[in-house]
Parts: C-alpha cells; structure tokens; sequence
C-alpha cells in the first residue's frame, strides 16, 4: 500500500480543503514548526486508525475528550471537519478512505462504504503496523514513566492488543451491570458462613462443599447429601427435639441461636431513671428549703431589732421564743447546697445515655432469621420501643445540661429561682417520659425474652446447644443459593483474575522474544543512524509491583545498559528510530511506504547524514515522505535524491492569516501538472505557486525527454538552452520550441510577482493543457520517439 | 507479532484455563467488541438461583 493524497478540509492547522499529493518515491515537506507537518501526518492517523498519537501518548487525556478538538479553530461554521486519504495497492487499485466528524464523534468510509475500520483493505491495525512514526512517538517512549513504559513499548512492538485486552479484563472484574446483585449475595453469604468460618477467615474462601459436608456429618447425614435434604432433615431434627416434651414448647417456626435479652438492660436503665427522678426532687426540696432559709435568716434579723417580740405589722407579741426556734432550726442545716446529689443526678444521666447491649441492628438481625415467625410482632414492638427511648433520651439529656447550669445560678441568694423551677418541672417531665418508655422498652424485651425461653423450655443444654447448630445448618441450606452464588461468582472472578495473570505473563514473554528476535536489525539501524555506537536489546522487565513498572534490558559493547538514564536524547531518538525501522518497516508486509514526522530532533549533522543514508536503502522498495522544519536535514535529503525523477518535494508557509500555503517546489512532470491543475483556482499565492510549477514542469519536460531521447543534455544546463538544444537536435518542433519558452517565461514571471503577469486560473489551465500535449507527443509511448529520430532512441527511462 | 499471535496465545491459554471463564477467550478469539456482555452473561448466569 502508498499513499497517493491526503484531502483535508477543516481540520487542525487547515481552515478550508487543502489536497496534498503523494505519488512521489520520495517526498520532502520542508517547513517552519507550526506550518502544518503534523496536522497531515495527524490527517492519514486518524483518517485509516481513528486515533491520534498525540492523544494515546497524552499525559493529561481528559483535554482531548471526543474528536471534537481536532477541528481547525478558524473554519468556517459551514464547512465540515473531514480527512480524506487515497491509496494504491501494490496491484495498482485505488482506495479512498475518508473520516468525517460528526459532532464529538467520527464516521468512517471506505471506498465509498461505511466501515468501522480499514481492515477490509488487508491493513492491520495495531500500533506496530502502522507506517508512520508520529512526531511525538519517540519523544514519549524516552520521557515515559516507568509504569507507562510498558504500555509504550508493547504499543510500538506490537502487544497494543494484548495490553488492551489485559486491562479490559481488569475493568471488568468490579465494572460489571450485576454489581449490586453481586453485593446482595456476597453479603447473606457472609452472615450465614459466618459461624461456620474460623475467626479472621473470610466466609468467602469457605467452599460451599465443605460446608455441605459439615452440615450433612452434623446432620448424621451422608457426605452427599444435597442442599435439600439438609435443609428438610435439620427442620426434622429441629421439631424432633422439641416434640420431646409433648409438643408444648416446641416452636412453630426457626430459632435464631442469637442471644438477645434486652431485660438486663432496661433494669439498668429503670433504675437509673429513678435515681434521676430521687434526686431532681432532692434537688427540689434543697431548692425550697434554701428559700425557706433565706427567708428565715431575714426573719431572725429583722426580729433582732424588734422589742419584746412584737409583730411589726399588727403590734401584737407573735413572735414567742417556740417560734424563733424553729425559724433558726431552719436556717442552719440548709446552708450548704447537696453537691454529692448532683453528682450522682449526673453519673444516672451518663447511666442513660450510655447504649445497651441490645441495639437495633441486633433486633432487625433477629428478625431476618424469624421471617415468618409470629414472634417477629414482638421483635418489632420492642425496636419501636427502642426507637421511642431514643428520641426522649435525646430531650432528657438536653434538659439536664439546662438544669445543672440552672443549679449553680439558684445557688446564689440573687439565682433564678423561677428558671430552675420551671427546668425542674421539665427535667421531671422527661424523666418521666423516658421511665415510661424505659418501661415499654423493658416490656417488650420481656416478651421477647420470654418467647425465647418459651422455645427452649423444656430442652437440656446439650438440646440447646444442638437445636442452635442444627440452627446454623438451617440457615445454610436455606440460603444455598446465595452461598453457592457467592461462591461461583467468587470462582469466577478468581478465573478471571488468573486469566489476566497469565496473559500478561504471555505478554511479557512474547515482548521479550520480540525484542530479542528484533534486537539484531535495532542494533545494525542504531549503529547506521549513530555511527561508532552499539547497543544490544536483551528484553524487558516488568516489576510486579502495582504499577508494573518496565525497564529495557541492554548492553553496550558488553556492559549493562539503560537506555533511558544512560542515553542522550539524540541516541534516544536514534534508538526510537531504530525500533520504528526493525517493526513497522521490515516487519510489516502490507506497507510499501514509510512517513516520518520530524525525525531528526536533537541530532546533530552526522546522525541526520546516517538518517539520510538510511532512507536512501529504504527508498529502493519503498515511497518515503519525510515532513521536517530543520532546513539542514531538508537540504540533505534534497541533496541525496534531487536527481531522482520520482522526488517530491513542497514547502510549506505560512501567510498573513491562519491558512498554510503548501508550495510544490520539486517533482515529476506528473505531480507538477497534476498540483498546478488541482490549485488553480486558490488564492493568489497558490496560483504564483502554481505558475512556479508551471517553469518548473518544463524543466522536468525538457530533461525527461532529453533523457527518453538518450541525448544526455549536460546537468545544470539553463532551461532555456536546453529547450534551444531539443530544437536542434529535431526532437521537438518550431512551434513547440515557441511554447515551451512562451510557458517558461510565464511561470518564471508570474511566480516572482511580476506585476504585468497575471497568474490567472485561465493562465494555469491553458499552460497545464500545452504541457499535457506535449507530454502525451513525445513522453507517453516510446515508439514515437523512435520515428521522430528515424530510429535513434533506445526507448529506456531516465 | 500480528494479531495471529494474540490469537496463538489465547488458543494456547484456553485449554490452560477453567472451562467456566473460557467462553471470554472464545468471545475474544470471535472478535467480539462487546467482550464485557459476555462477562455479564456468565456473571447472570453464576447468580442464578439454581443450587
């Protein structure tokens, strides 16, 4: 497969349609950075493989979302983003491909016929069988991470797939659409394995076999025994140890073995909330009689200064010595405010709010187990009551911080004494509340208590104890299908896991024989880019760390090397290349074409010179196009192959505005003609680069006909003198003569802005239609040049 | 290395692995794109409630 030509319209550096061709055997495009290079090389990527190097290699890929990014910022609204790329087989036959965006996304077309890929051309599409070296390719493997490394270089080796599949089966371990489900069964089996399972073993890793073994032996069942057998037999030997005495506890439906008694508790609880209740009214009554002391105190003074115990309102002698008494006898033992009371209203509130040993999750747990017992009323009374205790636990334990602040203020002779009061008549309120609820709380767990007991009543402890593990053997068999689901899919993620293990140990393997099979073409390309250097690759290493961090194993002239901490970034580059040329070159088959972007950076003359050399032995069996900004490394490949008739060359420049103009400044007779056609009806600097073509396609007619006739014109002959020399030797005619020299002049004075020359479409035509006579004269069949010089031609190419 | 080779390595990998997780290297070496909707289908299937 060659390329041919690349339309792109809208797309990256170009705004509007822009045709490229390609049909040279070697095609130079020389430009300045940001020209437009890689936005066509950008174009034949993304074109055949819907990717983009620049995106797969990004270290920030959330910037390249969709393909909406590739769109030439200064395209017109109406003109679509779309890269149309043609091919010849190496049967002669024409392929288009063309991709066209579509919102964020692409479509593809392959001659004429919409496709998902380009494989129906017979091309691969793995990273290793791609033609083209991208600019940034290189540059990416020398910067890599080492945890990327890998991936890197499995791309460029080829293994793009098996790193592909390998992370695909990683994702789908937990990425799955049953992922709840999932969770639902791993979770029952998990509780109903649980007392089965040694403690710190995982009730997963138990085998549903082992269990159903053990089961079956608690059951005196044999080893065989299925799921429902053990699920009937235990229900059997469950009815048949409480049918023992009579029947009168024997239970209706299955008894959980979990200990529940929410009793011991609400004792506690009772009997802090009297405590509570003690010492608010002990608090009360302090409260009183500190006012009644208060008030005494005041008495006793006032009745100090009164004589002989008059009544200083009525006059009369009320106050006897009996009363005095008693008013002193209350003062005194009310002085000091019952700090140890309030300590101990504090320690039952801490008593309260402290959570018991039966919580509600232990409650519903219960529930889970009795699902169709009629006890589960009792189950669910008794969470109610705990909910209801919650709530006015919350409000009491408010209240009483209220109230202790409250204490210390009625302490003082000047306290709050209302605001005590009223918090007082709270906190006994919620007190109260909170006893009562206790007392419901207490109640039902009680009940449920007794329900319990009721259904062991009658049974031996060694009864107990056997009901309670033909319990759990219940449970198993009841829920098999959750164990035994847990335990497929457990296998099963397990085979997976083991299955991206072994793949990736194949990958590694298949890597390191690829790089050892490779590593004498990398060695012979590395050594003809970097003349003097060796380099041997043994294989890669993959560390099996989380990240997998990857190393190149190598030697250079013996020692241990590594190529990304020893080498320069220009041997770096020469290494990248090397690989390039020893996979995508040699080892790939379908591809008569090589493309280069910016191959050469960082290297100096002599590593471009071997570069050169290089693309000179592929040249022999294969078009290269090679797109670069450094002018020396373009001035030496124009060197090697200017004299080759299938050289190509454009340049490419930018204008005023953000539109590249791509100039053909080399080329046969076809592509010239065929370029000056195609851009004439551009703007005005195409169409002076188009007249440019023009003079430059008499030269190449003048010398292919030159060279048909076996003339030997010498080399460097102005092209004027060569044309006179054709003349004179007959080989063209007196008119032709005339109009060769008439389009030299034309092309030569409207390429150089000659002002009083107007490089008009018209222009451009007329002269491609002169040339294409001339060239179907003299240069399309052989013979005739045989007639024309009565038999002096030997009919071979130049 | 072509992607005969992925499929040489798979083949091989196959008979190396539990018969239960194979219908993935089948879907693989079929070329189906939507290799995790056969993951899902052998999940549905290991959660069925058949004992």
């Amino acid at each position: 497969m060659k390329l041919e030509r690349i339309v792109v319209q809208a797309f990256r550096g170009y705004p509007n349609r822009v045709e490229v061709l390609f049909s040279g055997d070697v095609v130079l495009f020389l430009a300045a950075n940001g020209s437009g290079k890689t936005s066509l090389t950008e174009a034949f990527e993304w074109a055949l493989y819907g990717t983009i190097v620049r995106k797969s290699r990004s270290k920030s890929p959330s910037e390249y979302k969709g393909w909406g990014w590739l769109r030439s910022a200064h395209a017109d609204d109406s003109m679509a983003t779309i890269v149309e790329v043609e091919l010849i087989d190496v049967s002669g036959n024409r392929h288009v491909v063309q991709r066209r965006l579509i919102g964020n996304d692409a479509e593809l077309t392959v001659d004429g016929r919409s496709a998902g890929d380009v494989r129906q051309l017979g091309i691969q599409t793995g990273d290793a069988f791609r033609p083209f070296l991208g600019q940034c390719e290189i540059q990416a493997l020398i910067d890599s991470e080492q945890q990327d490394r890998w991936q890197q270089l499995s791309a460029i080796l080829g293994f793009g797939e098996f790193s592909e599949l390998r992370l695909r089966l990683q994702r789908m371990r937990t990425d799955t659409d049953h992922q709840a489900r999932v969770q639902a069964v791993r979770e029952t089996a998990t509780r109903v394995i649980h007392p089965l399972a040694a403690q710190g073993e995982d009730p997963l890793s138990v085998d549903p076999e082992v269990l159903r073994e053990r089961a079956a032996t608690h059951l005196a069942l044999s080893a065989d025994a299925s799921w429902a057998t053990i699920r009937s037999e235990s229900e059997i030997q469950i009815n048949s140890i409480y049918s023992r005495d009579g029947g009168r506890s024997r239970p209706d439906n299955v008894l959980s073995s979990l200990a529940v008694d929410v009793r011991p508790t609400a004792s506690k609880a009772i009997d802090a909330i009297k405590t509570v209740l003690a010492e608010i009214t002990e608090h009360r009554n302090w409260h009183a009689r500190n006012v009644q002391a208060q008030f005494a105190e005041l008495g006793l003074r006032l009745a100090e200064q009164l004589p002989s115990g008059e009544c200083p309102f009525c006059g009369q002698k009320t106050l006897t010595e009996d009363r005095l008494v008693k008013v002193r006898a209350t003062v005194a033992p009310t002085a000091t405010p019952p700090r140890d009371s309030r300590q101990i209203l504090s320690s039952a509130i801490v008593e309260l709010r402290a959570p018991g040993p039966t919580s509600r999750a232990d409650l519903q747990r219960l529930i889970d187990v009795l699902v169709s017992d009629p006890d589960r009323q009792l189950l669910n009374d008794a969470i109610t009551a705990l909910d209801s205790l919650e709530d006015a636990r919350t409000v009491l334990i408010g209240l009483h911080e209220g109230f202790q602040a409250a204490t210390e203020i009625a302490r003082l002779p000047t306290g709050d004494a209302d605001a005590l009061t009223n918090l007082g008549s709270q906190l006994t309120d919620a007190v109260e509340r909170t006893g009562e609820r206790y007392q419901r709380a207490s109640a039902s767990g009680e009940l449920v208590r007794e329900a319990l007991a009721r259904r062991f009543a009658g049974l031996t402890p060694d009864e107990q104890k056997r009901v309670a593990g033909l319990q759990v053997a219940k449970s198993l068999g009841d829920n098999a299908p959750a164990v035994l689901a847990a335990w497929r899919v457990r296998t099963l993620q397990g085979h997976l896991a083991e299955t991206t293990r072994r793949l990736e140990e194949l990958e590694k393997r298949e890597m390191s024989k690829a790089l050892q099979v490779l590593s004498a073409d990398i060695a012979r390309y590395y050594e003809e880019l970097s003349p003097g250097h060796h380099i041997t690759i043994k294989g890669v290493t993959v560390r099996d760390s989380r990240y997998r961090q990857a190393a190149l194993e190598a030697t250079s002239y013996g020692r241990v090397v590594n190529p990304v901490t020893t080498f320069s970034e220009a041997e770096g580059n020469c290494l990248g290349l090397s690989l390039y040329f020893s996979q995508r070159v040699d080892r790939n088959p379908e591809w008569q074409m090589i493309l280069l972007d910016d191959p050469v950076q960082s290297m100096d003359e002599g590593h471009e010179q071997g570069l050169v050399n290089l693309l000179a032995r592929v040249s022999r069996n294969r078009q290269v196009i090679v797109m670069t900004h450094d002018r020396r490394f373009g001035e030496a490949v124009d060197a090697q192959f200017a004299a080759l008739p299938g050289y190509v060359r454009y340049n490419i420049n930018h204008g005023s505005g953000p539109e590249p103009h791509i100039e053909l400044a080399a080329g046969r007779l076809d592509e010239l003609l065929t370029y000056a056609e195609s851009n004439a009806v551009g703007d005005r600097t195409l169409r002076e680069s188009c007249a440019g073509a023009i003079r430059k396609a008499v030269e190449r007619f003048s010398r292919d006909l030159s060279s048909r006739a076996g003339s030997g014109l010498q080399k460097g002959l102005k092209v004027e003198t060569m044309v006179d020399r054709l003349h004179e030797r007959r080989l063209i005619d007196d008119l032709e003569v005339g109009t060769l020299h008439r389009l030299r002049r034309f092309g030569s004075r409207a390429a150089h802005e000659d002002p009083d020359v107007n490089a008009s479409e018209a222009a451009i035509r007329t002269s491609v239609k002169a040339l294409r006579e001339l060239q179907g004269k003299y240069l399309a069949v052989a013979p005739k040049l045989e007639i024309l010089q009565g038999g002096a031609g030997d009919g071979k190419t130049g | 290395m072509t992607s005969d080779a992925l499929r040489e390595v798979l083949t091989q990998m196959k008979e190396e692995l539990p018969e239960e997780v194979q219908p993935v290297i089948d879907a693989v070496l079929a070329g189906e794109v939507e290799l995790e909707t056969v993951w899902n289908s052998l999940l549905d299937e290991a959660l069925s409630d058949e004992t």
